[in-house]
């Protein structure tokens, strides 16, 4: 009796050893797909195309200066800037100027061409929107 | 700054691409103080009209340096402004603080000379230029 369980145990054991090994295979036979050369062409060029073409690298370029930036007296680290009011000045007079400029949808994008004065109280003409921004510093004499 | 300032609010101005900004700077005494003085009272009235007034300074450049009140309410005449406005604000504590205050600021920045342009963030341009190097300068940072 206790050779049959024992026997019994191995062959469990055994067959528990072989289920365990066996690998895991798809439920669905993989197909294999016959690739014509055409579309093996096709695949190399559109993957010669697809590879950007690396750009060279953009030139730093700066602003022009004439003469050398004056050394600041006792100026803070940073540059002051100056931002407009746009939406503070909307009760100053407004005066939008007709011009042959950029169409319709960009003009919707920015605030219209005016008069008024930035939030330190300097006068400025142009848009408040403007992508740049440009202080005429100047004595009347 | 007059050399080629019309010919850049036209195509750059105008066109939404620049906002620019006049920031007086006082560097030759009361004759700058008070002619800057003059902007800021038409201002006041309409901040289109300070543009005119500064037309108009520029052009009595001469005149500007031993100006009287008579110069003075003469030039707020040409500019259309109401002068009973005008002299009230050319004497005001307001008006003359606010000129004080953004001279300080240009000192603080270091702004000594004149006419020095500052593309804000960007960097200056030194002394009057011809129109070529602000194309130059506008157009560089049009295409960052």
């Amino acid at each position: 009796m206790t050779k049959k369980v024992t026997a019994m145990l191995i062959m469990a054991l055994a067959l528990f050893a072989v289920v365990a090994c066996t690998p895991q295979t798809a439920d669905t036979p993989v197909e294999e797909v016959e690739v014509s050369e055409e579309v093996q062409q096709t695949a190399v060029e559109e993957a010669a195309t697809a590879v950007p073409v690396a750009e060279e690298p953009a030139t730093p370029t700066s602003i022009p200066v004439a003469t050398q930036v004056p050394e600041p007296t006792d100026a803070p680290e940073e540059i002051a800037e100056t931002e407009p009011e746009a939406e503070a000045e909307a009760d100053e007079a407004v005066e939008e100027v007709d011009d042959d400029g950029p169409d319709d949808a960009a003009m919707a994008e920015s605030a219209p061409v005016q008069f008024g004065r930035t939030e330190d109280g300097a006068f400025y003409y142009g848009s408040p929107t403007a992508e740049i921004v440009l202080i005429d510093h100047s004595d009347f004499l | 700054m007059q050399g080629v300032e019309k010919e850049l609010w036209a195509e750059y101005v105008e066109t939404g691409q620049v906002q620019y900004i006049f920031w007086p700077v006082i560097n030759h005494g009361q004759g700058s103080f008070n002619a800057t003085l003059v902007m800021e009272c038409a201002g006041q009235q309409d901040p289109a009209l300070a543009w005119k007034a500064h037309d108009i300074l520029f052009e009595n450049l001469s005149a500007l340096y031993s100006g009287t009140l008579d110069l003075y309410l003469s030039i707020a005449e040409q500019t259309g402004l109401d002068l009973d406005e005008f002299q009230t604000c050319f004497g005001s504590e307001e008006a003359i603080n606010r000129i004080q205050e953004l001279d300080q600021i240009r000192r603080d920045k270091g702004i000594t000379g004149q006419p020095i342009f500052e593309f804000v963030g960007i960097g200056y341009l030194i002394g009057s230029q011809p129109k070529a190097v602000f194309d130059d300068a506008i157009e560089t940072v049009i295409n960052q």
